[in-house]
Order: structure tokens, then sequence, then C-alpha cells
């Protein structure tokens, strides 16, 4: 089966061919982070315009590279929700006109159920049940994943997303947009111990909270001009590499699995890698997060989510819709 | 639309303006949860102070009041979240928009014209197209904790007078 993938949910227009499952044919990315460096972040009407100019050629250019014509596909995966209301119009109105046109099957699916999926395109020997963390600009989910398509939520963040803690902070220390990569990269010439921030107590719960952490860290900042921006960085993305963690590897003894998937664009971050590995080794845990690519918005990732919803029987008519909020497993 | 008005020529009854302080997050919390309790249908609040004020944590009180069983999550990245209680909330957060223009696709006006309660963070951009009923709040990091302030012009201006705030230091009627 060849399925055509779109994502059109934030800020980057994407498409990709996937043959049975694995076998990546093209996944082409057109980024909008040069344009929206300029705002210091995603300026939605510029998104939604962006989508409309890039899309068809991506489309295309998706096909040529995989070495294929619209005529050669099997079905069309779009991601519908969530994200921003006129991003994610572009993409399922692209894909509902392929799936006119060429009389093909269409299956609407969850851009963070998708990011899970990431991982399924590179280990073919995943078993259920296992722990899902996403972790995003927009979005901090754990799940437990029982079967194809089926999510049961474990935690959330009660306030921001962990990249946008990222973002706000590193535009309140004057680095550029995104926040995310710039701080990785800092922090790597810095010592995460040399500022204790906060780490938010949530209990027995498996949530998270950056807020607490984002005005502590702002309030240091003001009132100690000459640290070490190093320093700050790594100490700053300590604390959230913490919570992560600890919440995770929570969570899976809680759970009882033996598998945890990270992704989404914070799984990129090459500090939260390295504890994550660390505490599966010491958990005897299985954690697996996919490649830098595979973790930013791609249609790679919906591809391969829509490869496995179409396999289990399902799929959408050309009434499918599109959703600005939408948790995991819905 | 008779959402959109500038809000300058249109007021006519005086503001109700009050004044809190708020020692630590748990009191900015309460006073939120307060004036959730008091809010109407159709109530429109206007958030403003900078990153680490404590609007997330007015507005988890906020949304309390309004009996709303979830937590709320920082609707930055989305720009609008909605969430079912009491009455309906609207949460908006205009931090990422850059151009008042960019507010035309969002469809705020039909949250505006609706029987929810509509909350903005950030709302700085959008003041142009603000109805003249609404409630403001201004919250300031002092020494010791936090400064609320609280302006309502129109209709809203019954939702503060009358409002029994413990540590209340003020109310008073600005003419404008």
């Amino acid at each position: 089966m060849i399925v055509l993938g779109i994502e059109t949910t934030c800020d980057e227009t994407s498409a990709a061919v996937l043959r049975d499952g694995t076998e990546l044919l093209s996944n082409l990315i057109s980024s909008q982070v040069e344009l929206h460096r300029q705002w210091g972040g995603v300026a939605p009407e510029v998104a939604a315009r962006h989508h409309v100019e890039a899309i068809n050629p991506i489309l295309r250019q998706a096909v040529d590279e995989a070495g294929l014509t619209f005529n050669d596909l099997d079905a069309v995966a779009v991601a519908n929700r969530p994200g921003l209301v006129g991003a994610l119009l572009v993409g399922v109105s692209a894909a509902k006109a392929l799936a006119m046109v060429y009389g093909l099957p269409l299956v609407g699916v969850n851009h963070l159920e998708a990011h899970l999926y990431a991982n399924f395109l590179e280990h073919t020997d995943l078993e259920f049940p296992m722990l899902g963390l996403v972790v995003s600009g927009g979005h901090s989910n754990l799940a437990l994943m029982t079967g194809h398509g089926e999510f049961q939520p474990v935690g959330h963040t009660v306030d921001d997303a962990p990249g946008e803690a990222f973002d706000k902070v590193a535009r309140a220390m004057g680095l550029p947009y995104p926040g995310g990569p710039v701080i990785d990269k800092l922090a790597t010439e810095g010592d995460p111990t040399a500022y204790p921030f906060p780490r938010a107590d949530l209990g027995e719960t498996f949530n998270f909270s950056f807020s607490g952490l984002k005005t502590a860290l702002l309030r240091f900042l003001s009132e100690n001009k000459d640290a070490r921006v190093e320093d700050i960085a790594a100490s700053f993305q300590e604390a959230i590499v913490d919570a992560l963690v600890n919440t995770t590897v929570r969570a899976a003894r809680a759970t009882g699995v033996e598998t945890v998937l990270v992704a989404g664009g914070v799984a990129a971050n090459r500090r939260l890698k390295a504890r994550f590995a660390e505490a599966g080794e010491r958990n005897g845990l299985r954690i697996l997060s996919p490649k830098p690519i595979l973790c930013t918005d791609n249609a790679a990732m919906i591809a391969t989510a829509g490869h496995y919803a179409l396999r289990e029987g399902r799929g959408d008519g050309l009434g499918l819709e599109t959703f600005a909020t939408a948790p995991l497993g819905s | 639309m008779s959402a959109i008005q500038n809000p300058k020529s249109k007021i006519q009854n005086p503001g109700v303006h009050r004044s809190v302080f708020a020692p630590d997050p748990l009191a900015t919390e309460r006073i939120g949860e307060s004036l959730g309790r008091r809010m109407e249908p159709g109530t429109l609040v206007l958030l403003f102070g900078n990153l680490g004020a404590g609007k997330t944590t007015f507005a988890h009180g906020l949304a309390r009041g309004l009996e709303i069983p979830t937590d709320i999550q920082s609707p930055t990245f989305a720009l609008i979240y909605e969430h079912k209680g009491r009455i309906p909330l609207a949460h908006m957060d205009f931090y990422r928009l850059n151009a008042p223009d960019e507010l035309d696709t969002l469809g705020i006006e039909e949250y505006l014209d609706g029987d929810g309660v509509t909350l903005i963070e950030w709302p700085e951009i959008a003041m142009d197209r603000m109805p003249e009923s609404r409630i403001e709040i201004r919250i300031t990091p002092e020494a010791m904790g936090r400064r609320l302030e609280f302006t309502a012009h129109g209709d809203a201006a019954t939702l503060l007078s009358g409002w029994n705030l413990e540590s209340d230091e003020s109310e008073s009627s600005t003419g404008e």
C-alpha cells in the first residue's frame, strides 16, 4: 500500500510518500522557521498564506521524488487535528481534492498520535502496551498506547508546553527563535547544576507544569544580570528534562510497560535524549525517539499513522472536518 | 458585527475600579476564582501582564470559579481553547500575533457576541476590536507579591461593584 501523507498543522508544509508502512519514498518539508524568526514566533495568518503557496509544489515534488505519479497512490492521509484552523484547512482541502480526483481512500490523522508513529517508521518490532510522551511547542502529553489508534491519557501539562517555555524564556534572554535548539546548544557549554530552578510538584499525578519555572527564570534574569548565559540555559533545560524524565519513568512503572516512545520537537533535545537513555538503562525500559528530522512536524509520520489506521479498516469520507483541539486518542 | 466598535468613542457608563494585593500565587488564584464565580454569560475579560506576572495562575482560578473541571492549558500555541463549565469559557492568547489583521481569521467576534465568558491574555493588539462592556485586569509584580487592578466598563461594571473581596483595598468609580 502506497500512502501519501500531508501535514499543515502549524508552520511546516510537508508531504511524504510511504510504501507499506516502513519504506519512506519521500519526505519533503517546507519550513517557515526563517519566515517566522523575524516575529519571534509563528504568525498564524502568515502561516496559512504560506501553506497555500507551498502545498501544490510540495505535493508534486513528493510524488516525483518517490518516482511515482498521483495515479500510483493507494490512499491519502492528512493531519486534520489539532492545529491552527486556517493552516489545517489547507492540507485537508488538498487531501480531499486528491481523494476525489483519483478515487482514493482518505483518512484523517491526529497530529499528536502521528508524532508517536514516527517511531514505527524506524522500528517494526514494537509491542503494545507502550507509553507515549509527546513534547513540542504546543503540547505535552503522556498516554498509554494499547493498540493501533488506541490511546488512554495518562498525563498532560497543566499550563505551558515545554517547547513554549523554551521559546518564551529564549525570547526573554534575547536569544533567537526557535528557542529550543538555541538553548540546547548553549547548554552544552553550561553547568546544569549552576542554578537550582524549581521543579513543580504535582503530587502523584503524571502531569507537568512549566509556567512556574518560566516565572522563576524571568525573576532570576532580572536579578542576576551577570550570570553566564550558558549556565542559565543548562540549568533551565535541566529543570524541564528532570520533570519530563522523572514523570515518564514513574508513569512507565505505574502502567507496567516495557517500551516508551518519545516524540515531538522537544524530543530532539540532546540532553533529554541522553537522560532518557540513562533512565532506560537504569529502569530496564526500552525508550525510543525518532531521529531529529522525524521529531519536527513532518508528513512521514502522518503517512505512517495513516497506514496503520487504514490497515485497521479506518477511513474518513470527503466530509472530513478539522479540529483546533484534540487530545491523544480522540 | 456589533462587537467591533471603537472603545474610546462608545464608553458612556462610568468605569468601576478595584485594586487588590496578592501576597502569593494561591491568593492570585483565589481572587481569580472569586471573580469567576461572579461571571455572567457574555462577559469579556482582558488580562494584561508581562511574562511571569501571574496571568496563568489567575486564569486557573477564574476557570475554577466557572466550574471548569479540567486543567486549562496555555492557549499561546493554539490561540483559542474552549472549555465547558457553568458558563462556557473561550480562553484566548494573542501573544504570538504581530498585526491586528491576523485576528481576521480567528472568528473572535463569534465568541464576543456569544453567551460564553471570553478571557483574552495579551489583548493589546486587539483593543480596537473589543466591545465597550468588559473587565480589564492588570497584574504587576511588586516587592512582596502581585498587584491586581480591575477596571470594568459598561454593563460589566455591575460584576465588580459589590464584589466582596478579602484584602480588597479600594473601590471607586472613575468618571472617565
